[in-house]
């Protein structure tokens, strides 16, 4: 009970700073929202070994752990290691969704169809139907982007990255959020051959650091914040109450206008 | 042994509107006659609307298994176009409508070749009491050349891409079952409380083995 009111009222604070945000960024929208009204907002985590947090068994569970904690709000781990999004993903959707009342769907497929060398076409058209049953079903897709795969994964970054315009270009078209992981690893690896945020040599699975730049990353834009935004950092840590310094995004760098 | 699961979405009018789900949206306003589009490929993203005899004016936006409503496009001779997402611009046949009538064009993906198609149907009903109601189902499931629909202890096939003739029923609650006719495979069962004197689309959409979704539309 003492639980239920502790994250009833934290909740109500979340809600409260990020229809603030909503209003300030404009386009911008807070997605933490009970959409089947059962008084209650849970995330569902839907992908490949990236979800499921590869290499990151010890401390626990990959971006979907961190996520929850982050938020405070159940996030269900579906990410299965190896699965292709077709057919793997696409015909284990529907289950996924359907096993509990979710109001949000995170997907994240692609790395594994890059290996396989899928075609823009098909895995834009099956995207869209995962897009279409999360929607009929009444749960607010949320789409990600794929960081550039590096290292022993370098030979897939080609079709990664067309994936990625083909998820930016889905998000407009059905006007669902996206959350631009590509766009966060490009600003936020120091090393740019070599990024820290990446088990090496294997250069496709996040590590510790990797999965928590992840959970920030979708924290930030599930909030309504535009990530890419100077300030937007330290907003996230005044929001979930994080050390200062402690977000590791980094925001687009400022332009500095010189002269007339 | 592989156990298959079939998911069934049932759609209606209310769960839509609270969920956020949908109603066509954007464009003209909605008419108790007039041309509408029923979006019914699982593959395809939004589409926009456009009637040749408003060819300026965006006539409704509507996405995958929308309860769309009927839009006023005047009457005479016309088409409808759809466009958007991976369709590119696509055109109905010819049809004329007049004032009174009512026509609903059904988006979908050819059984076999995957192709984009718009079919068109009419709408009119048949005559019948004021305290009966009218339900037709119209089948565009991939997976199934045609469907039974039961309903009040009479049946119904409806092919694919196709709109069954309208049932007469006495209103109140009933309960429908759409069946796939080769093998009796049931794909949706629900019960519906039909309003006297109103006449009602089943909208049967998805795929067998997948997710099957029926959407209630009016008219």
């Amino acid at each position: 009970m003492r639980n239920s009111i502790f994250f009833g009222c934290l909740f109500a604070a979340l809600l409260f700073v990020s229809s603030s945000i909503q209003a300030q960024e404009g386009e911008l929208q807070n997605l933490l929202v009970d959409n089947n009204g059962d008084g209650f907002i849970s995330i569902l985590a839907f992908g490949d070994s990236i979800t499921y947090g590869i290499g990151d068994e010890g401390e626990g569970g990959g971006y979907p752990s961190r996520l929850e904690l982050m938020l405070n709000l159940p996030v269900d781990n579906e990410g299965a290691p190896g699965e292709d999004l077709i057919p793997g993903g696409m015909t284990r959707y529907p289950e996924a969704v359907q096993k509990s009342d979710f109001d949000i769907s995170l997907i994240m497929e692609g790395a594994n169809d890059a290996w396989k060398k899928t075609s823009g076409r098909t895995y834009q058209k099956t995207l869209q139907r995962l897009i279409n049953v999360s929607v009929v079903l009444g749960r607010t897709p949320v789409l990600m982007t794929l960081p550039k795969p590096e290292g022993e994964h370098s030979g897939v970054a080609p079709f990664a990255a067309g994936f990625s315009n083909i998820i930016r270009e889905l998000g407009k078209m059905n006007q669902v959020p996206v959350v631009d992981l590509e766009r966060v690893w490009k600003l936020s690896c120091a090393n740019k051959s070599d990024c820290e945020y990446y088990q090496q040599p294997d250069g496709l699975h996040p590590n510790g650091d990797g999965y928590t730049l992840m959970a920030q990353a979708i924290a930030g834009s599930l909030l309504g914040l535009n990530i890419f935004e100077q300030g937007a950092a330290e907003e996230l840590e005044q929001i979930l109450g994080l050390p200062a310094g402690s977000v590791l995004f980094k925001a687009e760098p400022q332009v500095v206008e010189v002269g007339q | 042994m592989k156990v298959k699961t079939i998911f069934v979405a049932f759609v209606c009018i209310g769960f839509l509107v609270n969920c956020g789900g949908g109603g066509g949206g954007g464009g003209g306003s909605s008419s108790s006659h007039g041309v509408r589009v029923l979006h019914a490929s699982i593959d395809d993203a939004p589409l926009s609307i456009v009637s040749s005899t408003k060819p300026e004016e965006l006539m409704q936006t509507t996405r995958f298994a929308d309860n769309s409503s009927y839009v006023s496009v005047g009457k005479g001779t016309q088409n409808i176009s759809v466009e958007g997402g991976q369709v590119g611009k696509l055109y109905s046949s010819n049809f004329s409508i007049s004032d009174k009538e009512s026509y609903s064009i059904l988006f979908y993906r050819h059984a076999h070749t995957d192709e984009a198609r718009l079919a068109v149907m009419s709408d009119e009903k048949p005559d019948f009491d004021s305290d009966q109601s009218a339900i037709r189902v119209v089948h565009a499931v991939k997976g199934a050349a045609a469907l039974l629909g039961e309903l009040n202890g009479s049946s119904q096939r409806v092919s694919y891409a196709e709109g069954g003739a309208y049932l007469i029923v006495p209103s109140g609650l009933q309960q429908i079952s759409v069946r796939r006719e080769v093998d009796g495979k049931l794909l949706s069962t629900r019960s519906l409380n039909l309003e006297a004197g109103k006449a009602y689309t089943l909208l049967m959409s998805g795929e067998v083995d997948y997710l099957v979704v029926s959407t209630l539309l009016d008219g």
